[in-house]
């Protein structure tokens, strides 16, 4: 034991410190790394919440305002737009999510969504905040053609113009 | 044998040890940084992967006709698309949960009936196998979705 303590003593610490340095520069770039793979998992998975919802709320609009005649109602289609968006924004509490449905033609709908999240290090990142957006396109294609013709006289409660049934925007 | 015992009697060890120390310090923190960033890692792609389960498991569901026939299909998926991950999710422990919420569907006595216009709300919860354990419990997601099949008819 004496000997060891003498040996440790003898040590020339200043000599040996190149190793300790390195380690601490690989310690640093390696919590830079860290930092950087939080922040880009961030931006990804709201870029994964951005592109399921807006396919998600794109299809179920299309699908709840498609009428006989292969166009949209746009108000039905508007209203389960805002269900979606209302509920599917209280799932977590670490993003915001809004959404915009537009109309380029009759029989095409386009919802945007925009995901807003908070950056993990804002300092570094010069903003509290990150917004990703992405969106769907839904064409209503009439598959029967000329084969299939609904008449006039058919009633449907997603015939253009018709007032969408109300519903609780609530979300629980 | 003669030739190592010798060059062993050569070596400066008074010199070395302090590198030696210096490095047995220092790799405890470093180990620690690197099993993070791996963990870190890890549980960013499994929370990109059970999103799209989550979303996958719930278009599934609004196809079908019934719940009980939803709430199968949704589970089937939920394991199936899950099963393709190799992040350490336990996919065969993948629990799904589906819930009427509302919307604009009508309701029989105290419940939303299945059909089209009704919310339904798909949560998939996981089993992770983490690297370190930096997250406690399952991992969950959730997204609501309208439900698609039986249409009404309204002539």
């Amino acid at each position: 034991m004496k000997t060891m303590i003498g040996r440790f003593k003898e040590i020339s610490w200043r000599r040996g410190n190149g190793a300790c340095y390195a380690c601490l520069i690989i310690s640093l770039l390696a919590g830079i790394m860290l930092v950087l793979h939080m922040e880009c998992s961030n931006i990804m998975y709201a870029s994964a919440v951005a592109s399921t919802r807006s396919d998600m709320i794109a299809d179920s609009a299309a699908l709840y305002a498609q009428s006989y005649d292969y166009k949209y109602n746009k108000a039905q289609a508007e209203t389960m737009a805002t269900f979606l968006t209302a509920y599917n924004n209280g799932t977590s509490g670490r993003y915001e999510l809004t959404s915009s449905i537009l109309f380029p033609d009759d029989d095409l709908l386009t919802v945007k969504c925009d995901v807003q999240t908070f950056f993990y290090f804002p300092g570094l990142a010069g903003h509290e905040t990150l917004t990703v957006s992405d969106e769907a396109s839904v064409r209503s294609v009439d598959i029967w053609g000329d084969i299939f013709v609904v008449p006039d006289s058919v009633g449907h409660a997603s015939s253009p113009g018709t007032t969408p049934p109300v519903g609780d925007l609530s979300v629980p | 044998m003669a030739a190592l015992k010798k060059h062993l009697k050569a070596i400066c060890w008074r010199r070395g040890s302090s590198e030696l120390i210096g490095f047995a310090l220092i790799i405890p923190l470093l180990a620690a940084l690197i099993f993070t960033i791996i963990t870190i890692m890890q549980l960013g792609l499994v929370r990109q992967t059970l999103e799209y389960a989550t979303y996958m498991s719930a278009r599934s569901a609004v196809v079908c006709e019934d719940y009980s026939t939803a709430l199968t299909q949704a589970q089937t998926t939920a394991r199936m698309t899950l099963a393709n991950s190799t992040y350490g999710v336990d996919s065969d422990n993948v629990g799904v949960h589906l819930e009427l919420v509302g919307g604009t569907s009508s309701t029989s006595g105290s419940g939303i009936t299945w059909e089209k216009g009704a919310l339904l709300k798909c949560e998939v919860t996981a089993p992770i196998s983490q690297f370190i354990n930096i997250l406690d419990g399952d991992m969950s997601s959730c997204i609501y979705v309208m439900v698609e099949r039986p249409a009404r008819t309204y002539y």
